[in-house]
């Protein structure tokens, strides 16, 4: 296989030994410059394997070169080729996001070197492609798992509308009185219907642009959708909505989250329960969003808990697919989002509680998309005061499980 | 609509749609039925042990095919001599082996009130033929 290699160099003479010292291992095409124009350019260009410089070129300095292929081409792997100097001084640099700083005295290994940066930039390559298929199918499955729930919830109040239609046209009562009141009943059905097309029409339909996001909204969105279910499986439902919860995002991610972890609790309570969603803000140096999604169900084992969005891990068996919550967390991770998990498998105090948690800017008071990814933190059993201190509203259902 | 002609025929709905279960009712009691309801399983329970009814009518689409056939399997320990209707929305597959006496598709109340009938021999008193407008499966039942 031929390669394409971009060579950031200061000196030709750099430039021939390390074409032919990668030569003697590889077929390769090799493309030297000299300056950031050129650099730039080539990259706009050609699509390349590998990116060699200098630690330090007279137009355009190594460490400058890096920083710009990392934000435009991030996945492409980069080799300091230095003096031998050059290389202490650069393996001091903290954070240098390099696959290697291969000095002129190492020459023999810069083909070795070059080969396995270039295999490991494929194989992460691939692992992203396998990643953003996983993430497709997954949203597949929610589609279709919505489907069903939305032909459901849309065929019952039909089906009551066709009732009341066959009782006003053949019912041997006729009065007024009787008329006026199946029409009415019909009425509220179809606006039935009207609310859940509305939020199934808004509830995949993709924006290009990130926009505010009311996490109440997106809540009662999805609640709508799971409506008789909860009513079917007698699930009582309390919002605590202590904060509108603004978040800069698309729609349609987080109400994927959010179906996840209410389906998931929903799945968890087939013999009722209270399910409680919670929105609240915290004030001070650092604020914070917390949005908490808590079920008095049968709760998780300390391996479930452990094993949180784990990719294929599921409790479900066979019904379930291991890509819910791996994706919740995937989602979350784009926003700059945390999870945190508390849970009790006791009987008579069993329960989970989900706490996602957003850094909000103190001057917008809103979530920005997209900024530094900040660990999902995994605590799968706290202790009783730790439990208190997070929720103060469940307090007296799972402390008793610490 | 009321048939009036006996004592009123006993009918359990059983579904967990509030709606639907209501305006069930209302059309079952239209033609003079005695309608009493329930939601969920212990519902369903109570209700089949207090009263014998003349049928019994669960709505599989909203509790489940495989929770209404449980439902079925329950009413029929209860009351073995109680004929059970299974209702099935018509995109869901009909189960080959049912304890139910009888599988109706959901296709719309006119369909649901013959078929109810036919299962009670006429009592309810649904006429088949109201006009030439009742179109619904015509050319079948005509012809049987």
């Amino acid at each position: 296989m031929t390669v394409r290699i971009l060579h950031l160099v200061d000196l030709p003479e750099r430039s021939r030994t390390a074409e032919l010292a990668l030569r003697t291992d590889m077929s390769l095409v090799y493309d030297p410059v000299t300056t950031a124009g050129e650099y730039k350019q080539a990259l706009e260009t050609h699509s390349y394997d590998l990116m060699l410089a200098s630690a330090s070129c007279s137009s355009y300095d190594g460490l400058e070169a890096l920083s710009y292929l990392r934000k435009h081409y991030p996945e492409l792997p980069f080799i300091f080729l230095t003096t031998p100097e050059e290389k202490t001084v650069l393996l001091d640099v903290p954070g240098l996001d390099a696959w290697d700083v291969v000095s002129t005295s190492e020459l023999k290994r810069l083909s070795l070197s070059a080969a396995h940066a270039i295999d490991a930039a494929a194989r992460s390559s691939e692992l992203a492609k396998a990643k953003s298929l996983l993430l497709r199918n997954e949203r597949s499955i929610t589609i279709g798992r919505l489907l069903g729930s939305i032909a459901h919830e849309i065929n019952n109040p039909l089906e009551a509308i066709a009732n009341l239609l066959y009782l006003a046209q053949k019912s041997s009562d006729s009065s007024e009185e009787s008329l006026s009141k199946w029409l009415q009943m019909a009425e509220h059905e179809l606006q039935r219907v009207g609310e859940i097309t509305k939020q199934t029409l808004a509830f995949y339909r993709d924006s290009q642009n990130a926009q505010d996001v009311r996490v109440i909204e997106a809540l009662d969105s999805v609640l709508v959708l799971y409506r008789s279910k909860l009513e079917q499986q007698k699930i009582e439902v309390v919002r605590q909505y202590r904060s509108v919860g603004v978040l800069i995002g698309f729609l349609g991610e987080l109400r994927q989250v959010f179906a996840n972890f209410i389906a998931n609790a929903i799945d968890a309570m087939p013999n009722g329960g209270q399910l409680t969603l919670r929105v609240r803000e915290h004030a001070g140096t650092n604020p914070k969003l917390y949005i908490t999604i808590a079920d008095t169900g049968i709760g998780m084992s300390r391996e479930a808990s452990r094993r949180i969005g784990e990719l294929f891990y599921t409790t479900k068996g066979e019904s379930g697919t291991g890509l819910g919550m791996w994706v919740s967390q995937q989602i979350l991770r784009k926003y700059g989002g945390s999870l945190q998990a508390f849970s009790s498998t006791r009987t008579g105090s069993s329960g989970t509680i989900f706490r996602l948690r957003f850094s909000i800017s103190r001057e917008s008071g809103k979530t920005a998309f997209g900024n530094s990814f900040e660990p999902a933190v995994l605590q799968p059993q706290k202790s009783k005061d730790e439990r208190r201190e997070d929720e103060p509203g469940t307090e007296g259902k799972l402390a008793k499980s610490a | 609509m009321e048939s009036g002609s006996r004592s009123p025929l006993r009918i359990l709905v059983i579904n967990d749609d509030q709606s639907l279960l209501e305006t069930r009712r209302m059309l079952l009691e239209s033609y003079g039925a005695k309608v009493f309801t329930a939601r969920g399983t212990s519902e369903a329970i109570r209700e089949t042990v207090l009263e014998p009814a003349d049928l019994v009518l669960i709505d599989a689409s909203n509790v489940g095919l495989e929770h209404g056939e449980r439902l079925c399997g329950l009413v029929k320990s209860l009351r073995p001599g109680e004929p059970v209707a299974l209702l099935v929305a018509p995109e869901r597959s009909i189960p080959t082996e049912t304890q139910a006496d009888r599988v109706i598709y959901r296709t719309g109340p006119r369909r649901i009130l013959v078929e109810i009938d036919e299962m009670l021999e006429g009592r309810l008193g649904v006429k088949l033929w109201e006009g030439q407008d009742d179109g619904e499966n015509s050319s079948s039942r005509r012809s049987s």
